[in-house]
């Protein structure tokens, strides 16, 4: 993988990047949703659609809570936009940061449960249109979706350098999860299991 | 019973507020008449008229009838915490009101979570409290179940509010466990006057 991308050739590089793993994790989703995914990795690359606020002199993202409340206060047109924007942090922050999640107060588990309940809303209002099925698609396929994200976050950490890699494996070590191992074998930071005959 | 919570609540905040729970409660045909969904066992009815809000209080009179303690037994608690509930909704409602601003239902939601458990809380201090609010927040915000009749919105909005006020009332256990009452009413009353958002916000807080 490269370990600079240009600006103009971000979106062609994570339509590769999604469809490499989609296809090794087989993973069934339509085309459409596919495209979805990579739009949302191209605009949040840029951290500061993520990190909206700041805490203490630190950028900090928006509590859930608050996103959520907000949608319920708000007219149809916004009341999308924030549901989305719900959906698609949700997405983002259990698939990118799903090791770092486990040691706070709300774990991966809630990050699933907000994503999904925004995205089934999103799929009930937008009922008449070319996007319900996307919206369904996002929520029923939820955590195969986090599981995607989450070995394209691997895979983008072992390629920055030996840091990213030992990042990788120190939450392999943690979590014992099979996505990273093969990341971490793939970057020859472990062996590739081989099968003994007897 | 209902005035004894309002007044529990109202000590707890440090507020009085002119108009009681008891005298707005309806009876089942005229909470439907108002618009209730005749789901629950306790609602609160609120519509706006020309002049202003206009509150109605329904509780199931068999609930009512079971709930005759202010002390209740462990048996009794969830009866009882329905009612605090209802008093809960109509307390905030009208003191939202009187400071004419509005309220959101999660607001109002995981503030009736945090009020049982400071009421419930309240009623035991002194008897081994730590241990009895440690145990209210497993009964109150784990063993809790939403009733099957829900809408998907609503289940979420009850979740939510569930999970926010677990967390707020979490941070409170020290507090509690170091039966330190004084710094515990600075607390509750300090969020219990915070605006929606910035209750939310600090409710999320894990510390």
């Amino acid at each position: 993988m490269s370990q600079l991308v240009l600006g103009g050739s971000l979106k062609e590089f994570f339509r590769m990047l999604v469809g490499e793993v989609v296809k090794r994790q087989r993973v069934s989703i339509e085309e459409v949703t596919e495209f979805y995914v990579v739009n949302l990795l191209s605009d949040y690359a840029q951290a500061e659609k993520l990190f909206t606020q700041e805490v203490d002199g630190k950028r900090d993202s928006e509590p859930l809570a608050l996103l959520y409340h907000r949608a319920l206060q708000q007219e149809r047109e916004e009341k999308i936009r924030t549901l989305r924007r719900l959906g698609d942090v949700s997405l983002y922050t259990a698939g990118f940061f799903n090791g770092s999640l486990k040691d706070r107060a709300v774990g991966p588990d809630y990050y699933v449960q907000m994503g999904r309940n925004a995205y089934s809303a999103l799929a009930d209002m937008a009922s008449n249109s070319s996007f319900a099925g996307v919206y369904q698609e996002l929520c029923v396929k939820f955590s195969s979706l986090v599981e995607v994200l989450e070995e394209i976050s691997a895979r983008g950490l072992a390629a920055t350098g030996p840091q990213g890699q030992l990042k990788v494996f120190e939450s392999w070590s943690r979590t014992g999860n099979s996505r990273l191992e093969q990341v971490l074998i793939d970057t020859g930071m472990l062996p590739a299991k081989k099968l003994l005959a007897n | 019973m209902l005035d004894a919570i309002q007044e529990q609540l109202e000590a707890i905040y440090g507020i009085r507020c002119e108009y009681r729970a008891k005298d707005f409660l309806v009876d089942a045909e005229a909470a439907r008449q108002l618009g209730g969904s005749g789901r629950a066992r306790e609602e609160l009815l609120v519509s706006e008229g020309h002049e202003g809000l206009e509150l109605a209080l329904y509780v199931e009179p068999s609930l009512l009838a079971r709930v005759s303690s202010q002390q209740p037994l462990e048996g009794e608690l969830g009866d009882f915490c329905e009612v605090a509930e209802g008093v809960s909704h109509f307390l905030y409602m009208a003191q939202t009101a009187s400071l004419e601003r509005r309220v959101s239902l999660l607001e109002l939601e995981a503030q009736a979570e945090v009020d049982k458990f400071a009421v419930c809380t309240l009623l035991r201090w002194g008897l081994n409290v730590g241990r009895h609010a440690s145990s209210l927040v497993g009964r109150l915000f784990d063993q809790m179940s939403l009733r099957p009749n829900l809408s998907e919105p609503e289940r979420w909005r009850y979740s939510e509010a569930n999970r926010l006020a677990k967390t707020y009332c979490e941070r409170l256990l020290p507090l509690v466990r170091s039966e330190r009452l004084d710094k515990l009413l600075a607390e509750l009353r300090q969020s219990y006057r915070l605006g929606a958002e910035a209750k939310l916000h600090y409710f999320a807080r894990a510390r």
